[in-house]
């Protein structure tokens, strides 16, 4: 029997397990695919179709069909470098995230009983309180009389306050602390389906740490890194009060932007447009990760 | 399943299916109009449940009042969505907000049949048509730290003084408190609603000098509190409200004089408890009403019968010299031009 065929007969029994019956997954999936259907393509609709409409100040929305929303946005440099900036934090704060999680993670799937209980517990914490309450929490670290400073100054290490707030900085120590969760938990998921016998092997055959790292850990968690990579940069992506709050309006990201737009300009077919740019983004992003990560598993 | 535990849970489901069938009956019973209206929320909200909603309550039995926290703009968003289904029935929005709102057909005018306290307000609160009405007001001011700032800041130009850099803040052009500024601000530079290029060169210069651009009182009081600045451009009530809460902050209105900010009370177009609606506005008009509101968040009466106590009525800009005093902005202009100014604020102020 060649590698090959061995795979394809474990594809086979896979198949045979998670498939019993070609109706079961639909029957399980159809209440899913309604709701989506109705609260998020039926809005998604919607907003495409305002999109296309005009907007005249103090006459307010004009019923016509035109690409003009998109025109404006995709040739303003303005704006398309309000898009580069939020891929750009979007890409900071998974990297910080993924460099911060990893060994976080790591230690995650080797704690076992009570350990890893309260180790999971405080990796979730973030989560458990709500976004505006977090993020004052770190206005009141972060501000110029803030905790921070106030220590830093009173020690004598700083002569006046380091800005923290009011620029990217807040906002990425915020995100970072937020997202976390989703980067350590994807990881751990994928660290603890390594077959532990693997490593046992690798030590027979002489290997040490940092080579075991690299040629069995690293590889086999690449699914996990992808996941968590996804879930942190959409979540980087489409975070609005942290960057409200933190940086205020000096940091222009899409969706405080589809925020100004829609909310205090009124103009809701130019932030439809704006927020579909956002979308159109994200999806082609995500496609194209999730395609890198099936050649590398294959690989 | 045995017989027992069947007939349980058949009395049980018969049970559940006669209070659904009861709940209708009962709202009948009680023959109670909900009215839902929007506020400000915050601080705001705290004065107005205690100055309005509880008293009026209490005065209609018949009405029950839903309270939901909307900003101006917010409030128009829905005004505008809610347009052939109306569920929120009065709007809180400023005179920016309102007369969008008005643009669009999207309020319920009134008359003074149909409000009679209307005619008890200062002429300057009556707006064309009465499309909607005007509560109360307040004056753009410079708010600043006593304890920092000894001497109360004469002028606007004050911002621009070196030594406040790094502990101003500066309301966003997309807040009302921005505007306002920015429309002094068009009058210190010698500038004009047509002409704001003077206005955006000194909002250049003042760049540097701004800590950040808040766009809602909270975080306006929360930089107050905090100490991390010490003088902003703010509301003559939202100041007195976070000094009554211990923060040390004064307000002066400098020699440029100060912005007439109103805040009004518009009827959705369509709303199905058009009656409760005017009896609620028109309560929010009343003496009583307003002389609440004075006492517990420092809104100034646009009703000219309100006679405030004598500490009160030194604190807060009122009486008819006052309004007067107040530059009262064209505000149909304003509006107009308004999404190019922020669109350009955007590009040279904020970035």
């Amino acid at each position: 029997m060649t590698a090959s065929e061995i795979k394809n007969e474990q594809e086979l029994k896979q198949e045979q397990t998670t498939n019993p019956r070609g109706t079961l997954p639909w029957f399980l999936i159809t209440p899913n695919l309604l709701l989506i259907g109705l609260f998020m393509l039926g809005p998604l609709l919607l907003l495409a179709r305002i999109s296309l409409e005009g907007y005249q100040s103090g006459q307010g929305i004009i019923e016509t069909w035109q690409l003009s929303n998109y025109s404006k946005f995709l040739f303003d440099p303005f704006y398309r470098q309000v898009l580069v900036g939020t891929l750009v934090l979007g890409a900071e704060v998974t990297a910080l995230c993924l460099v911060l999680g990893y060994p976080l993670a790591y230690s995650l799937s080797r704690a076992r009983g009570l350990k890893r209980a309260v180790l999971y517990f405080c990796i979730l914490m973030p989560l458990l309180t709500s976004t505006v309450v977090r993020t004052f929490g770190w206005m009141i670290l972060l501000a110029n009389n803030g905790f921070i400073n106030k220590t830093l100054m009173s020690l004598r290490l700083i002569e006046s306050p380091v800005r923290l707030m009011y620029n990217v900085t807040g906002v990425i120590v915020a995100l970072v602390e937020v997202l976390l969760p989703f980067m350590v938990l994807a990881l751990d998921t994928a660290l603890l389906n390594i077959d532990l016998s693997l490593y046992e092997a690798a030590r027979n055959l002489g290997a040490r740490g940092p080579r075991i790292f690299l040629r069995i850990t690293l590889p086999l968690s690449l699914p996990g890194v992808v996941s968590g990579c996804v879930l942190v940069f959409t979540g980087a992506l489409s975070a609005f009060v942290t960057p409200t709050l933190i940086a205020g309006a000096r940091l222009k990201v899409m969706s405080t932007v589809i925020y100004q737009q829609a909310m205090a300009l009124l103009d809701w077919p130019f932030g439809a447009a704006i927020a579909f740019v956002m979308l159109v983004t994200i999806a082609v992003l995500l496609v194209a990760s999730l395609q890198l990560s099936e050649r590398l598993r294959n690989a | 399943m045995s017989f027992v535990r069947f007939a349980l849970s058949i009395r049980i489901a018969a049970l559940i299916l006669i209070g659904f069938a009861l709940v209708p009956f009962a709202q009948i019973c009680r023959a109670q109009t909900e009215l839902v209206v929007t506020d400000y929320g915050g601080a705001f909200e705290e004065g107005w449940k205690k100055a309005v909603i509880e008293p009026f309550e209490k005065a209609h039995p018949d009405i029950k009042i839903k309270l939901v926290q909307k900003l101006v703009f917010e409030s128009v968003a829905l005004m505008r969505s809610q347009k052939s289904d109306v569920k929120v029935d009065v709007f809180m929005m400023d005179e920016v907000g309102a007369s969008q709102a008005t643009a669009e057909g999207l309020v319920q005018p009134i008359t003074p049949k149909t409000i009679p306290h209307l005619n008890e307000l200062y002429p300057e609160f009556r707006v064309p048509g009465d499309s909607f009405c005007k509560f109360m007001f307040d004056a753009s001011v410079i708010a600043y730290n006593p304890q920092e700032i000894k001497q109360p800041p004469q002028s606007y130009k004050d911002f621009w003084d070196p030594k406040y850099k790094g502990r101003i803040a500066i309301n966003n052009l997309d807040s009302t408190t921005g505007l306002s500024f920015f429309l002094v601000l068009l009058k210190t530079e010698g500038a004009t609603v047509d002409n704001v290029e003077p206005a955006f060169a000194a909002m250049k210069q003042l760049k540097p000098s701004i800590l950040t651009f808040p766009e809602q009182h909270a975080q306006l009081a929360q930089l107050f509190t905090q100490g991390d600045i010490v003088m902003a451009p703010w509301t003559s009530d939202r100041a007195l409200l976070l000094a009554s809460k211990g923060v040390p902050i004064a307000y002066t209105i400098p020699k440029e004089g100060g912005i007439l900010q109103e805040g009004g009370l518009a009827i959705a177009k369509g709303t199905k408890h058009l009656e409760a609606a005017l009896k609620y506005v028109d309560f929010a008009l009343s003496v009583e009403a307003q002389l609440a509101n004075a006492r517990y968040t420092f809104l100034s009466p646009t009703n000219s019968k309100v006679v405030l106590d004598a500490d009160l009525a030194k604190k807060i800009p009122n009486g008819q010299a006052t309004v007067k005093a107040l530059t009262h902005p064209d505000w149909k202009k304003v509006n107009e031009r308004r999404a190019q100014w922020i669109d350009r604020w955007n590009r040279e102020v904020t970035q």
